[in-house]
């Protein structure tokens, strides 16, 4: 304490102030059991809140009242929080009369809830913590039982009680680590391009449209827009539960919003009353895009502006598109590929145009180009369409990630390299083989001419996912998981994130099914950018879509590189033409395994986490099992010629 | 104790070395059959045996000697790895605890599993470790004298004590066997294949059923 009121000097040995807390909720004991069937069970888990910021701990399953988290989170604490919490500094150097009033502002609810496989999650508990008392009773840490009560008004019963860790933390200590190693590096840079950036956001229109966009972008590309509506419903549900998913969403979209709104802002308006006006699904998915991008603030402030900031990031990629547009930037080509896609389905020049832009500037537009076609053709909503398409194309790729990390990645760099010819030669028919000199957009062309592949692949996969989506054609099953993994086009490590964003999608109604999906299990995972990339070159259409995944996570790259030597040394390294691009692919892949990470939410970690623990269990049956066989076998062995066992005499060495 | 020839021999005894997992069997019993020592830590996995032929006064006696991991866990081959032994390595590694305070376990599964006339010898590995020593060498002795099993120290790295042994545990064997078997010597071998099906119980008493 002396120590750090020392440092202090301004605010004075009593006014320590923390800016976060950190909750750790520990265990429970005494709960209800809420499954029908076996015992009283339950599945439980916690929402832990603070103001308008919540957090969920993971579900564990079939507890007999006595489930152990140990899962922490960390709050920024609200203003008025703040407020309080001095105040009662203050009260323990005097009294204080206002603190009171103050108090309510800094609760910590923790509501510990059944898991409903069908139905409403049931309510098992609830306490409150008044976090200014907590802060007055000392700044270490505080590990305390917290008995849960009903609802308030409810008849009160015995619900057990909670053991919860409060930490007092100051400044951002207490975010990931990740936070402070993406303060080093790629914030710097990009912080201008946001700042600039910021100026002329407009977050929640902005959001909402960008989401609505890309949602719709996937289904153009399949070309059967009808189903799109029910795909991105699908999404959205999905979405709303887990706010992780929304995370990723909300911040492609304010992507997408920023590119737009500071490339053409005057297309922002138009393509949201597109989205619309179109059928329901366009309205839908805005709608729902909305209350995502809404949502998801509140619900992961640490992670979001973590997130934030690499939306920033990825920001800058579309912004430099459009500053490459009208003038080539060479330090934003690359990062612009990334955004650009979306950017350019957001702009409202006509569908020609995207085209050409999209395949010049952007790698992601590899798919985009073929959307641009379609978009041609569909006319009017060809312009909501060119978002989704944009979307959908990043995140078929991001799905085919997830399934094959590391031949995606191999296929991406192999892409850039193998087809340098094949993109300028689209490039040029395109009519904007200017922009396109960044290999990233290469890669993506490739992509793109192989999305007549793709989208045959895509139906196999739909089929995976047919089981989820029942009764949903292939193509809508592709627009969906496109849907959950918008937000992976836009960054390297989005696109991990957006894949796994599509397995909670897809498993968000119970945790489980991420772990039980083979093609979901991989994508959580960065891409494995060293190993898979030079060996697999095949031009398979998941190999595409991983390029064009991993393209879009280069152009990122890319853009830290660009923006920030420091980031990315191997990047540095000059190369001539598209040669330099594959390496920088694979640096940036390289660099995506921990960027995956980034984005990640505290409970998208987690879940991440218990999905590897349940394959790993997995492995370890089939290990034992292979063991009991190999046992079987020698005991046959020996009790029939027991003499193979015998070591061969060796060469002695 | 010269090695005699592989063919040359009148009794096989069947020895298995068991302990923990990462005590030094597989290196206990490659020091004692060909005399080499790997520094790869590599734990065993699955069943093998190395022979070595020795002579014990004017008989050659065939050591074939098993190794497999020292895991916990129950193994199929467990019934099968035991029977028909006449001896047993029970090795634990004198640097950790941990592997003989299991000791009694594996005696446990050793008499449930082996003849009960099976000779014992609690070997306490890696004894070039003086340094990092865990286990008392009065207290494993003690043990093993409580158990009737017969004690050393070893170290496989530097070969302290591996013949001997081998061949002390050979000779206790071969002298029960003498014992039974009274005067006969003629060539009583425990051969794998044939003898291993029916064997009777007891160490030496089998006989190739040629």
């Amino acid at each position: 304490m002396a120590l750090v009121r020392g440092a202090e000097p301004a605010a004075g040995p009593s006014r320590w102030l923390p800016t976060h807390v950190q909750v750790t909720v520990l265990r429970a004991r005494g709960l209800r059991g809420k499954s029908s069937g076996a015992g009283s069970t339950s599945d439980a888990y916690t929402v832990i809140q603070v103001g308008r910021e919540k957090y969920s701990t993971s579900v564990v399953e079939k507890t007999h009242g006595c489930p152990e988290w140990r899962e922490e989170c960390s709050f920024e604490l609200p203003p008025g929080a703040l407020d309080g919490l001095l105040r009662a500094q203050e009260a323990d150097a005097g009294p204080a009369p206002w603190a009171a009033s103050s108090a309510a502002a800094c609760e910590l609810v923790l509501t510990t809830m059944h898991r409903s496989l069908i139905g409403v999650d049931k309510f098992l508990g609830q306490a409150t913590v008044a976090l200014d008392e907590v802060f007055g009773a000392g700044r270490a840490q505080h590990t305390q039982w917290y008995k849960l009560h009903s609802k308030p008004g409810k008849k009160e019963k015995e619900r057990g009680e909670i053991e919860v860790t409060i930490q007092f933390t100051r400044n951002n200590l207490s975010a990931s680590m990740f936070d402070l190693s993406m303060k080093d590096k790629p914030r710097s840079p990009f912080s201008k391009i946001r700042d600039k950036m910021k100026g002329k956001k407009k977050y929640d229109l902005e959001s909402a449209s960008a989401i609505l966009p890309s949602s719709a972008i996937e289904d153009p590309d399949l070309g059967s827009l009808g189903k799109m509506g029910k795909a991105k419903g699908f999404f959205l549900r999905n979405k709303l539960r887990k706010s992780s998913l929304t995370q990723s969403n909300t911040s492609l979209g304010s992507d997408s919003t920023l590119s737009s709104a500071s490339g053409s802002l005057a297309y922002q308006g138009p393509g949201a009353e597109l989205l619309t006006r179109s059928p329901s699904r366009s309205s839908w998915l805005s709608t729902e895009g909305g209350r995502d991008s809404a949502q998801s603030p509140k619900l992961f402030t640490h992670k979001r502006t973590y997130s934030d900031e690499a939306n920033q990031m990825r920001v800058a990629p579309p912004r430099a598109l459009l500053d490459l547009q009208g003038h080539l930037d060479a330090a934003s080509r690359s990062s612009l590929c990334v955004n650009g896609s979306h950017i350019y389905n957001e702009e409202p020049q006509g569908p020609v145009r995207h085209r050409s832009s999209i395949s010049g500037s952007l790698p992601s537009s590899g798919s985009l180009q073929a959307v641009s076609s379609r978009f041609s053709e569909e006319g009017p909503r060809s312009t909501d369409d060119t978002w989704p398409r944009g979307s959908r194309s990043n995140s078929s790729s991001e799905a085919v990630l997830g399934q094959e990390e590391l031949s995606a990645q191999a296929k991406v760099l192999a892409p850039g390299a193998s087809h340098p010819g094949e993109e300028e030669g689209a490039r040029l028919p395109e009519g904007k083989p200017v922009q396109v000199a960044t290999p990233i957009v290469a890669s993506s062309e490739a992509v793109a001419e192989k999305e007549g592949a793709r989208k045959e692949e895509r139906k196999p996969r739909m089929g995976l996912f047919h089981h989820h989506h029942q009764g949903l054609s292939r193509s809508e099953l592709g627009r969906r998981s496109s849907l959950g993994e918008k937000g992976g086009p836009i960054l390297g490590a989005s696109p991990h994130h957006s894949s796994s964003g599509e397995e909670k999608a897809k498993s968000s109604w119970f945790g489980l099914r991420e772990a039980k999906d083979p093609t979901q299990k991989p994508s959580p995972h960065p891409v494995k950018p060293l190993s898979a990339a030079p060996v697999e070159g095949s031009p398979d259409r998941k190999q595409s879509r991983s390029s064009l995944s991993i393209a879009l996570s280069s152009g990122l790259e890319k853009l830290k590189t660009v923006t920030s030597g420091s980031i990315q040394p191997v990047t540095q390294a000059p190369q001539a033409g598209q040669m330099v691009d594959t390496k920088r692919l694979k640096d940036s892949a390289v660099l995506d395994q921990s960027a995956k990470y980034y984005h990640l939410t505290h409970d998208e970690l987690i879940s991440l986490l218990l999905q590897r623990e349940r394959e790993l269990s997995q492995r370890d049956e089939h290990v034992q099992e292979l063991e009991s066989y190999i046992d079987r076998l020698l005991v046959r062995i020996m009790e029939t010629s027991p003499t193979l066992l015998q070591i061969p005499p060796g060469p002695p060495k | 104790m010269g090695n005699g020839t592989e063919e040359d021999y009148n009794f096989v005894f069947k020895v298995v070395l068991i302990g923990e997992s990462g005590v030094g069997k597989t290196n206990l019993l490659s020091r004692f059959t060909r005399n080499e020592f790997s520094h790869d830590s590599r734990t065993t996995i699955g069943v093998e045996f190395s022979t070595r032929t020795v002579m014990l006064g004017t008989a050659a006696v065939k050591a074939q000697i098993w190794d497999t991991a020292g895991l916990e866990r129950y193994r199929a081959i467990t019934s099968a790895y035991y029977r028909g032994a006449v001896g047993a390595l029970l090795v634990f590694d004198l640097t950790k605890h941990q592997t003989y305070a299991v000791v009694e376990r594996w005696l446990k599964e050793l008499y449930d599993h082996a003849e009960a006339t099976i000779v014992v010898m609690l070997v306490g590995n890696k004894s070039d470790l003086s340094q990092a020593r865990e286990v008392p060498t009065e207290e494993a002795r003690m043990f093993a004298e409580n158990n009737g099993l017969l004690f050393l120290e070893t170290s496989a790295l530097d070969s302290t004590n591996v013949e001997l042994a081998f061949e002390t545990v050979l000779k206790e064997i071969f002298a029960k066997v003498s014992k039974q078997r009274q005067n006969s010597i003629r060539t009583n071998a425990i051969t794998l294949g044939s003898a291993q099906a029916g064997q009777e119980p007891g160490p030496g008493e089998k006989r190739a059923c040629c």
